[in-house]
C-alpha cells in the first residue's frame, strides 16, 4: 500500500526521507548542543546513532534530566530544525497541506533512557491542538520494540475513547491502547506523519538503548486553530503566489497613512499621530 | 532597560485575574530585556473601539512601547483593528502581546510581519465572535 493510501486509510504513515542531508544536521546540531547541555563535553563519542543510543551510561541524574531536556529544547530551537524536517519530508507535506504552510516554531525533542519511569499515557493532540495539523515524529536513533510510540489507527482510536466515555476507566481505555496500537518500527531517515486526533502514548523503555525522537507540527495556512495558539506556536514557512497577492492588497487596505500628516518614524511621543 | 506600558484586557479578567495577567505580561517584559512601568485597562464599554487607549496613546512618550495582555484586545471590534496598531508603531511604539508571545517593533516589523497577522486574524475569527459572545452573555 502506498502512503497516501496508507494515511488516507489509518490516519498515520511511515515514510522515508526525500533528502538525507538536513536530517544528518539536525542530528549533527542535536548531538553537539546535547554535550553542552548534559555536561558531556568530554565524551569522545563521534558516531551520532551510538552517542544518542548510550546516553543513559553517561549517569544523568533523572532529578536533572527534565531540566537539561528543556534547555536542550531551547539551545535546539535556534537552529531552524522545522525548516530541515520540511526539506527532509517536503513531499509528503507539500501533497497533504498544499502550498499555503505554517510549521511549528518550536521542535518538541523526547528522549527516553531505559527504564525511565516517566512515560507519556495515551492521549490525542487534537482538539487542543488545531484538528488540521499533521504531527511528524521523527525518530534519531532506531526505534523498535519498547522503545518507541505506540498509536492507534482512526477505527481504533474511535473504539478506545467509546471505551473510555463508557466505562469511565483510564485503566482499561490505557490497556486498550497499549494492547491495540501499532509499536512503530522506524530508523533515522524515517517519520511517521500522523493525524493529530489518533490516540497514541508510550511506555517504559524497555530496550538496552536511549530513544531520541522529534515532533513537529504543520499546518495549512488556512486551516482552522485548535485551542492552542497559531501565533505563539507557528511560523509561516512559505506561501503561494495567489496568497501572497491577495495580502498585499489586504496589506493596502488595511495599513492607510494616518490623516495626519508629518509622521516621524521614530518620535517617541503619540501626540502627533492620535491627536 | 525599555519601559513599557501594560494595557490588561478588561474582557479576559473573569476567566484570566488581573494579578494573573500582570504576571505573564511582567514575565513577557522581562524575556524581552523590558520593564512595566505603568498599567491600566480599557473602559469595559469602550473596549471594541479602545477608546481609553487612544486617549492614553495622544498623552504617552518617552516609553519603548505598549505589552497587551493578548492579540485579542484588537478584534474586540467588527474587524481586527490594523489601523490602530498601524498607527501606534508609525508614532515609534512596540506593541507586544504577551498571551500569544508576539511583539512587533516597528512600522517596517508590521509591513513584515502583516502576513502573519492577517492569516492568523482569518483562522482565529470564529474563536474571536465565540469569545466575545460568551463575555456578552
Amino acid at each position: 500500500m502506498g502512503w497516501k493510501a496508507d494515511f488516507s486509510k489509518r490516519g498515520y504513515a511511515v515514510v522515508s526521507a526525500v533528502n538525507m542531508e538536513p536530517l544528518n544536521e539536525i542530528r549533527r546540531i542535536l548531538c553537539e548542543k546535547a554535550k553542552l547541555c548534559f555536561n558531556l563535553l568530554d565524551v569522545k563519542e563521534s558516531d551520532p546513532e551510538k552517542f544518542l543510543n548510550d546516553f543513559h551510561k553517561y549517569d544523568i541524574p533523572d532529578a536533572s534530566l527534565n531540566a537539561m531536556k528543556l534547555k536542550l529544547i531551547e539551545v535546539c530551537n535556534q537552529q531552524n530544525f522545522g525548516k530541515l524536517l520540511y526539506e527532509a519530508f517536503s513531499v509528503y507535506i507539500d501533497a497533504l497541506l498544499g502550498p499555503d504552510l505554517l510549521f511549528q516554531k518550536n521542535a518538541n525533542i523526547i528522549l527516553f533512557p531505559p527504564n525511565y519511569p516517566h512515560y507519556s499515557e495515551p492521549h490525542r493532540d487534537a482538539p487542543q491542538n488545531s484538528s488540521f495539523e499533521l504531527v511528524f515524529w521523527v525518530p534519531l536513533n532506531r526505534c523498535y520494540g519498547t522503545k518507541t510510540l505506540y498509536i492507534l489507527d482512526i477505527e481504533q482510536t474511535k473504539d478506545s475513547f467509546s471505551l473510555l466515555s463508557r466505562e469511565e476507566s483510564f485503566e482499561q481505555f490505557e490497556s486498550f491502547c497499549s494492547t491495540q496500537g501499532e509499536y512503530l518500527k522506524a530508523e533515522f531517515g524515517e517519520a511517521c506523519f500522523f493525524w493529530p486526533g489518533l490516540a497514541h502514548g508510550s511506555g517504559v523503555n524497555l530496550e538496552t538503548e536511549t530513544r531520541w525522537t522529534l515532533n513537529m507540527r504543520f499546518k495549512n495556512a488556512y486551516s482552522p486553530d485548535g485551542g492552542k495558539d497559531s501565533l505563539q506556536f507557528f511560523d509561516v514557512l512559505h506561501l503561494s503566489p495567489v496568497t501572497r497577492f491577495g495580502i498585499e492588497l489586504e496589506k493596502e487596505l488595511h495599513l492607510k497613512s494616518p490623516s495626519v500628516e508629518n509622521v516621524k518614524e521614530s518620535p517617541a511621543t503619540c501626540e502627533e499621530v492620535f491627536r | 532597560m525599555k519601559e513599557y506600558f501594560f494595557w490588561l484586557d478588561s474582557r479576559f479578567v473573569p476567566h484570566v485575574p488581573q494579578s494573573a495577567q500582570r504576571v505573564l505580561v511582567q514575565n513577557y517584559a522581562s524575556k524581552i530585556g523590558g520593564k512595566i512601568v505603568y498599567y491600566s485597562a480599557e473602559e469595559w464599554i469602550a473596549v471594541e473601539k479602545q477608546l481609553g487607549l487612544r486617549q492614553k496613546l495622544k498623552r504617552t512618550s518617552g516609553i519603548a512601547g505598549f505589552i497587551f495582555f493578548t492579540l485579542k484586545q484588537f478584534a474586540y471590534g467588527t474587524q481586527f483593528d490594523y489601523q490602530l496598531l498601524h498607527e501606534m508603531t508609525l508614532s515609534g511604539l512596540e506593541v507586544h502581546f504577551a498571551r500569544e508571545e508576539y511583539g512587533i517593533r516597528s512600522s517596517k516589523d508590521l509591513n513584515c510581519q502583516f502576513e502573519r497577522l492577517y492569516l492568523y486574524n482569518w483562522t482565529n475569527k470564529k474563536n474571536n465572535k465565540l469569545f466575545v459572545f460568551q463575555n456578552q452573555n
